[in-house]
């Protein structure tokens, strides 16, 4: 018994000491060579490293059934089983490339993304913040990219021959309803949130997801900032007023608030004004940020904004040849929390709640129009990853709204109207193979006030072309809730619809991108009326249709740090439209056929310093001359803007300070957006017309930041 | 039968203590190979060796430590952006599973301040808000955890040289920070010879630039 076990233990240890030489070459699909492989034993700590030739050798005491590993950066792990009897060579192992972010195909036919999260997006969220000409706006950043349209009275965010209330906001995936401050008679206005809320943010100007919908024409999804990095604080000095910003940093909680007053008083005096103020814009703001951590991956979001804006201005309403004493004030309360967690491997949960209270009132000549708009969102969207390469998510909205409109004027009228919205929507997105992926959705939405119930289609696909491009299509319908304006008259009527059909193609090669995209978007049911402003319901219908059509071409060069990066945009536009109180289809005033931008920035680094420069030219915009017979056939002259930031980093007192100049129309190009004609001819017949112009013709805006 | 059982016994010693020598002698190989490797492939394979081991020894962080080590030096080393991206992120997958071991290793936190600088260069503009606060939490907690990591100090006198004087930095920021880590230096003992034990070279090196 002794002596057996002994030969068994010796036996064993012999056995140990045997050794099995193994060998092979690691190569790629393609069939290169693979250098720098770790291929090795499981279990053990035998194994070796892949040379230049992809050739490998090593030695294992183990034998029997064993598993080789073979893993590499960039490549799938692969495992083979071996019978280590003897010595194994010429070993052939084939490693799968792994399908990395900027290789793999993705859906982006009408998206443009800006975030740090994704190395594929063209845009990152600084450029947003630091686009000469954009003033810090988010909705002016975007107005440098392919689709939108310059309409300089305006401020917001034209789309695609679509109307500024086509395009809808969304933070963290909730509704803004008002997004913008307020705004005077062709005077342009600007978006309430400070760009640098946001790591993330995604510009759609057609057929995005079903999680999205009350919107013909495009959407901007922002998304807040997660745990603010540290803490610290800063006090900024505006030639326009003053801002400061506190945040705290805990282990998972952070909390930021900020406040600003911004009054134009000295800027108005230093730069000559086309307007004739009787108070001066002003604008006093407040935002708060609470982020917690719940776990790895769970975080809740809270988010508050108050903003009060006033001004009063002496309006040349040349229509009515009278001079207005027009005064505006704006008081709004937007909040909203929303919940992210990872359930488990399998199932993701995002919920949310929003609130927003708008209160404006403007008075003209003393007549006084009060109008509330307050909504509140109920929101849950799950999304599930259980199959492999394919994403399902669905969920559920709800949206009160109430509109409320007091008219002081020639008597006492009310206007308000209370409508609920009830939406569902699913969407699955498939990874087919590393080179084709689609996705399909529906959208159902039912409408407590015009008493509808629509469903609607979305589809996309994207199929790569080559390692560098892609082509990409999106299909959808869309359905949006006639305007406030006309729903306030009549719940006769029903959603105006719009479908869109997209086509691109991108080409990404290290720091060039190009994207060119065609577009087909068909109108229908939009409202029409006889007469506008009248409260007679029978005056709206929804017999107005429309088309727009078009090429958007983008290009931008992203050299390394230090070196130049640009961008270039072009838009072309074919739309028209009849409705409103249009007697046939004509390109509406708004639309430029031809929108070109070209964005520029360069850091010197030797100087601490940043430059970014803009060009915008867009061709004329048709406008109504009474004098003439056929309807919308005068054209304004083109439209032309430089402009210039410049941004320099310093100590001052110990203090990182920023400096920061912007000057927007540099050249001083005089635009003209359009013309006011008199409602009656004079005595010769001719009805007179004034041009619509920029409150001024050049402005600049310097700020000082400390970082305390 | 007691027999048996002694010699059952003494087979499992004796594996336990092959397996024991086996890991250390595999890891002062390792080490050796790492710290003589002067490019790519060398650290590739250092890295590789490391990671094999890892897979074997579940419950030490130094095999993890060192893998993750090698990939950051690769990073540093590519400039092939996406390339440098994706070593990072692998060493921050060895670090991971590292930090899972020893969740209060002040070397651990003081190797993800060493990664963090190398995520930036990718991306400096766009990076940099992101990764350098970071990066100071990272130090702050490896301080925190053992003052007398001299690492920890290195790394932020490293960073405050690199980085412009109007940022902060530049070389009389940075002075203090190079000596007080010189001192650190001076005085570090490592644990046992697997434990690491880097920096003192390259610290007084970069001194003489002050």
């Amino acid at each position: 018994m002794k002596i057996r076990l002994i030969i068994l233990f010796q036996f064993l240890i012999l056995f140990a000491h045997a050794q099995v030489k193994i060998s092979g070459v690691v190569l790629s699909e393609s069939g290169s060579p693979i250098t720098g492989v770790n291929i090795f034993i499981q279990g053990t700590y035998d194994g070796a490293t892949s040379d230049s030739l992809g050739v490998f050798l090593f030695k294992t005491e183990t034998s029997g059934e064993q598993t080789l590993i073979a893993s590499c950066v960039g490549f799938e792990t692969y495992g083979q089983s071996l019978n280590l009897t003897g010595n194994i060579s010429d070993l052939e192992i084939v490693l799968i490339e792994e399908i990395s972010e900027l290789d793999e195909v993705i859906i982006n036919a009408g998206t443009f993304e800006a975030s740090d999260k994704k190395k594929s997006v063209v845009l990152k969220p600084l450029d947003v913040a630091l686009t000469a000409g954009a003033n810090g706006d988010i909705f002016g950043a975007f107005g440098k990219l392919p689709g939108s349209h310059t309409v300089g009275e305006e401020g917001r965010l034209f789309v695609r021959g679509g109307e500024s209330y086509e395009t809808k906001t969304f933070m963290d995936g909730m509704l803004v309803n008002t997004p913008y401050y307020s705004k005077m008679p062709d005077l342009p206005t600007r978006g309430r949130f400070s760009p640098l809320l946001f790591n993330g943010s995604v510009f759609s100007t057609g057929g995005y997801s079903a999680e999205y919908g009350q919107a013909l024409s495009s959407i901007v999804a922002l998304n807040t900032v997660a745990l603010e990095p540290e803490t610290k604080s800063s006090i900024s000095v505006l030639s326009v007023g003053l801002q400061g910003s506190h945040s705290k940093r805990w282990e998972n909680t952070s909390l930021s608030i900020s406040a600003e007053y911004l009054n134009t008083a000295l800027s108005n005096k230093i730069f000559k004004q086309n307007i004739e103020w009787l108070k001066v814009p002003v604008i006093v703001g407040s935002t708060m940020l609470f982020r917690h951590k719940t776990s790895e991956t769970g975080m809740i979001k809270s988010f508050a904004s108050f903003n009060y804006d006033t001004s009063s201005l002496l309006y040349d309403n040349f229509e009515q040849s009278a001079f207005q004493e027009v005064s505006l004030g704006n008081k709004n309360l937007y909040s909203n929390t929303t919940y992210n967690e990872m359930l488990n491997d399998d199932w993701m949960i995002q919920t949310g709640v929003a609130a927003n209270i708008d209160r404006e009132n403007i008075d003209i000549d003393s007549n006084n129009i009060t109008t509330s708009r307050n909504s509140s969102q109920l929101k849950l969207k799950l999304a599930n990853y259980s199959i492999k390469d394919v994403t399902t998510s669905f969920g559920a909205e709800a949206l009160i709204y109430k509109y409320d409109q007091e008219i002081d004027m020639d008597g006492n009228f009310n206007l308000s109207f209370s409508n609920n919205l009830f939406a569902g929507f699913a969407e699955s997105e498939w990874k087919v193979t590393k080179n084709l992926a689609v996705k399909g959705g529906v959208r159902t939405q039912y409408n407590s006030l015009i008493n509808e119930l629509n469903v609607t289609p979305r589809l996309s696909a994207a199929v790569k072309t080559s390692k560098n491009s892609q082509l990409s299509t999106a299909f959808g319908k869309f359905f949006q809730n006639p305007n406030d304006d006309y729903l306030k008259f009549t719940d006769e009527l029903s959603p105006e619809t719009s479908t869109h059909s997209i086509l691109t193609w991108q080409y990404k090669k290290d720091s060039r991108t190009l994207r060119i995209e065609a577009y087909n978007k068909n109108y229908s049911d939009l409202v029409k009326f006889d007469e506008e402003f009248s409260a007679e319901p029978g005056n709206y219908n929804n017999m107005g249709s429309g088309y727009s059509r078009g090429i958007d071409i983008f290009w931008r060069d992203k050299k390394e740090f230090g070196k130049s990066d640009y961008w270039v945009s072009y838009s072309w536009i074919d739309s028209k439209r009849n409705y409103r109180d249009f007697p046939q289809k004509v390109t509406p005033h708004y639309v430029s056929e031809h929108n070109l931008s070209v964005v520029y920035k360069q850091f010197f680094t030797k100087i601490n310093s940043f430059i970014s420069g803009s060009y915008t030219f867009a061709s004329g915009r048709p406008y109504n001359n009474p004098n003439t017979p056929e309807f919308m056939a005068g054209k304004t002259k083109t439209y032309n803007d430089v402009s210039l930031g410049f941004t320099h980093i310093f100590y001052l007192f110990n203090t990182q300070t920023v400096a920061h100049v912007i000057v927007n129309n540099a050249l001083g190009f005089n635009n003209v957006f359009g013309y006011n004609y008199a409602q009656t001819p004079d005595n010769n017949g001719v009805y007179q017309s004034q041009p619509i112009v920029p409150g001024q013709k050049r402005l600049i805006v310097f700020l000082l930041s400390f970082q305390l | 039968m007691k027999t048996l059982l002694t010699l059952i016994f003494s087979l499992a010693v004796i594996t336990a203590v092959a397996q024991g020598k086996n890991y250390e002698a595999a890891m002062t190989a390792a080490l050796e190979k790492m710290k003589s490797s002067e490019t790519v492939a060398n650290f590739q394979q250092a890295a590789n060796t490391f990671e094999r081991i890892s897979i074997t020894e579940t419950k030490e962080w130094l095999p993890l430590y060192y893998a993750s080590y090698s990939m950051i030096v690769i990073s540093y080393f590519d400039q092939d952006v996406n390339k440098k991206d994706a070593y990072l992120d692998k060493a921050q997958q060895f670090l991971d599973k590292a930090f899972k071991i020893a969740p209060d290793e002040s070397e651990l936190y003081s190797l993800q301040a060493f990664l963090y600088p190398s995520r930036i260069t990718v991306d400096p503009m766009g990076r940099g808000m992101e990764y350098m606060p970071k990066m100071n939490a990272a130090i702050d907690k490896a301080i925190a955890l053992n003052p007398e990591n001299p690492r920890s100090y290195y790394l932020r006198a490293i960073t405050l040289f690199n980085m412009p004087e109007q940022f902060g930095g530049g070389a009389d920021a940075a002075r203090p920070h190079f000596e007080t880590a010189k001192e650190k230096f001076d005085r570090f003992e490592p644990k046992s010879p697997l434990h690491p034990n880097w920096g003192k070279e390259i610290n007084e090196m970069e001194m003489q630039k002050l």
